[in-house]
């Protein structure tokens, strides 16, 4: 049962990934791209991790998709045409080589996994008892690299008089 | 071994600490100071970064594992800081010298200088994967800030935005390979990756996979080949006292993580001497040649074609990586510090040629080759730190980086790696080749206008240092030498 829901959420997922690079129209590929979050947080569900499956959904596919969905239709951008070079092609098969390259690691992985009836739950106190104390360091550094981000898109965006 | 708790820990990161209280600082000062007074952010930056220093040389902490393991203070990691801290502080001044207008010169650049060098300070400290991952991150997302920091010029927004799709590429690629690593051990600490990796047998092709995504992603931030495409258009474009940061600290601060991450995974000797199998099975030596053989010799050679002078550097600084780099391959002790000192001899030296193509470009507005005939009427004094620097980064004596070269290829010949020495040797006279066209241009060709550079005494000052600290090391090196070795015991707990 579990690894039917997992094969319909991974197909999912990666379907709709294909999508958000091939769609022509900026606005089907950001919805696109919601699916795909969408499959991801069902798919931390399954992981027991459910704190973050809830995260996924409210910022991931809610408030950053919707900003973008925002700045798509703020820019009105217009179907994107794409040059035709032949690079691509080259491009495209490396890139593939690559997947598949990547793709016999992972089941080199399967025995050295967590045993099911050890895996911890990822509920909102397991999440925030491991954040302050073991974890707390990277922590606080994702707040510089929030601050630092923040910082940078307004360098950017500041007009000089 | 001494693993410490988040609040035991906090003395152990004072350096950090007081960037980034600097960080914060430096954008109210910003907000307070009014009028055209250029100079107060660029000097409260310096500052900060000078109270850093002073806060690591009275500091005497035993070696430690911090914050449960997440970061690691030892003796070596010390030793970086002193030089991220100073190739911080070597920014600040240049860019105070560079930019004239207040617009630039504003409490975010700054702020962004401190950023980048807390994110090096950070990445040589990283016992843990997610340590490493986010510290790299911190570096990678200021340097894509600052390398468009001209935002007018296009040059500079095109460097950014290739520098950003790089950037993101190979995060995601080193994240893949971390994550296999993890899957394949179920750790994230380094150390007890090595302890697990000594105990158990895991599949060599999943590890070497996992091994040579992440040294990708590190790869990216040395800009080793074949990382290295974005480096000449990133330096040509970003403003140059950022490109001059860019090819000292993110890089100094790359050899470090590549060193720790090295040692902490595959041995628990001081010596580094012994090394685990799996060492072996991934072929990490034969990796590590192959790599430094390439960078070094696509460096030096696409630099020969090369007439934009800053672009020169940044093949040049792709090279200095690949001499760098045989140490790695090296994989002795000698190896190691013959690259930290390598790398201190380099600071000096590379920021001093930045320094000084930075002040001629911004007098003669050009930053090519041509731009620097007959220096040597026009402004004297320049053209003879730039002979310094250009000699210092050939390998000539008796400038520090012939020290530099000679105590990496005596590792190599103690290695026996004999025909990587010679390959080195036979890069650094190509090398030779193009530092020559600039001293040339300089002091043999006959100057495009007769008209003297105006010569200002604070960025006089500054190039002298940099090229007293350049001789001096050529000459005086032993206690150097002798700080380095002391400082090569690598805590492994």
């Amino acid at each position: 049962m579990e690894l039917a829901i997992f094969i319909v959420l991974a197909v999912l997922a990666i379907s709709s990934a294909v999508v958000v690079i091939t769609q022509k129209s900026p606005v089907y590929s950001v919805l696109a791209l919601v699916s795909t979050f969408f499959a991801l947080a069902g798919i931390y569900v399954l992981l027991n991790a459910y704190f973050l499956a809830m995260i996924q959904i409210a910022v991931y596919a809610g408030a950053i998709m919707v900003l973008f969905l925002f700045v798509v239709m703020l820019l009105n951008l217009k179907e994107q045409y794409y040059v035709e070079n032949p690079k691509k092609i080259i491009g495209g098969v490396l890139g593939l080589a690559f997947v598949f390259a990547l793709l016999f690691p992972i089941f080199e992985i399967e025995k050295n996994l967590v045993p099911e009836s050890q895996m911890p739950v990822g509920d909102a106190y397991n999440i925030g008892i491991r954040l302050f104390t073991d974890y707390v360091f990277p922590f606080e550094i994702a707040s510089i690299i929030l601050l630092i981000a923040t910082v940078g898109a307004i360098v950017f965006t500041k007009k000089h008089s | 071994m001494n693993t410490l708790t988040a609040l035991q820990s906090v003395p152990y990161i004072l350096p950090e600490i007081i960037l980034a209280v600097g960080i914060c600082v430096v954008f109210l000062v910003d907000l307070f100071i009014k009028g055209e007074n250029k100079e107060t952010v660029g000097i409260t930056a310096f500052a900060f970064f000078l109270a850093a220093f002073v806060s690591l040389t009275v500091s005497s902490n035993p070696p430690a594992f911090l914050f449960s393991g997440m970061l690691v203070s030892d003796s070596l990691n010390t030793y970086f800081k002193y030089i991220f801290l100073t190739s911080g502080a070597i920014a600040t001044l240049i860019s105070m010298s560079t930019f004239t207008s207040r617009k630039i010169n504003s409490g975010e650049y700054y702020a962004l200088i401190l950023t980048a060098t807390l994110g090096t300070l950070l990445m040589s400290g990283s016992s843990n994967l997610l340590t490493i991952a986010m510290s790299i991150e911190i570096v990678s997302i200021v340097s894509y800030v600052l390398a468009g920091y001209n935002k007018e010029n296009m040059e500079s927004s095109e460097a950014s935005l290739k520098y950003v799709l790089y950037g993101a590429m190979s995060s995601g690629i080193m994240l893949y390979g971390a994550s296999i690593l993890y899957g394949l051990t179920g750790k994230l600490n380094l150390h007890e990756i090595y302890i697990f990796l000594a105990n158990n047998s895991v599949s060599t092709y999943a590890l070497t996979f996992s091994v040579l995504m992440i040294l990708g992603g590190i790869g990216y931030k040395i800009a080793f080949a074949p990382f290295h495409f974005w480096c000449p258009d990133v330096y040509q474009g970003s403003p140059t006292p950022v490109a001059a940061f860019f090819s000292v600290a993110p890089k100094a601060a790359g050899f470090s993580l590549l060193l720790r991450f090295i040692s902490l995974t595959f041995t628990n000797d001081v010596t580094l001497a012994n090394w685990i199998p799996a060492l072996e099975e991934i072929g990490l030596r034969e990796i590590f040649i192959v790599v430094s053989v390439l960078t070094m010799t696509i460096g030096n050679l696409s630099a020969l074609s090369q007439t934009n002078v800053k672009r020169l550097l940044a093949y040049s600084s792709i090279a200095h990586a690949g001499y760098m780099l045989m140490g790695i391959s090296a994989l002795s002790l000698r190896g190691a510090e013959a690259i930290v000192f390598y790398l201190t001899t380099y600071l000096f030296m590379n920021f001093g040629a930045f320094f000084v193509v930075d002040y001629i470009s911004k007098k003669v507005k050009s930053e090519e080759i041509y731009a620097f005939k007959g220096l040597k009427t026009r402004a004297p004094f320049l053209a003879f730190t730039m002979t310094v620097f250009l000699a210092s980064l050939t390998g000539l004596p008796p400038m520090a980086g012939f020290v530099g070269k000679f105590y990496l290829f005596s590792a190599l010949a103690d290695a026996k790696l004999y025909l990587l020495a010679v390959l080195g040797l036979l890069n650094s006279v190509v090398s030779l080749f193009y530092y020559w066209r600039i001293a040339r241009a300089m002091y043999l060709e006959d100057a495009l206008t007769g008209e003297k550079v105006e010569f200002e005494l604070g960025s006089g000052l500054l190039a002298s240092v940099l090229a007293g600290f350049t001789i001096l090391l050529g000459i005086y090196f032993n206690p150097l030498s002798v700080w380095i070795q002391n400082s090569m015991t690598i805590y492994f707990g």
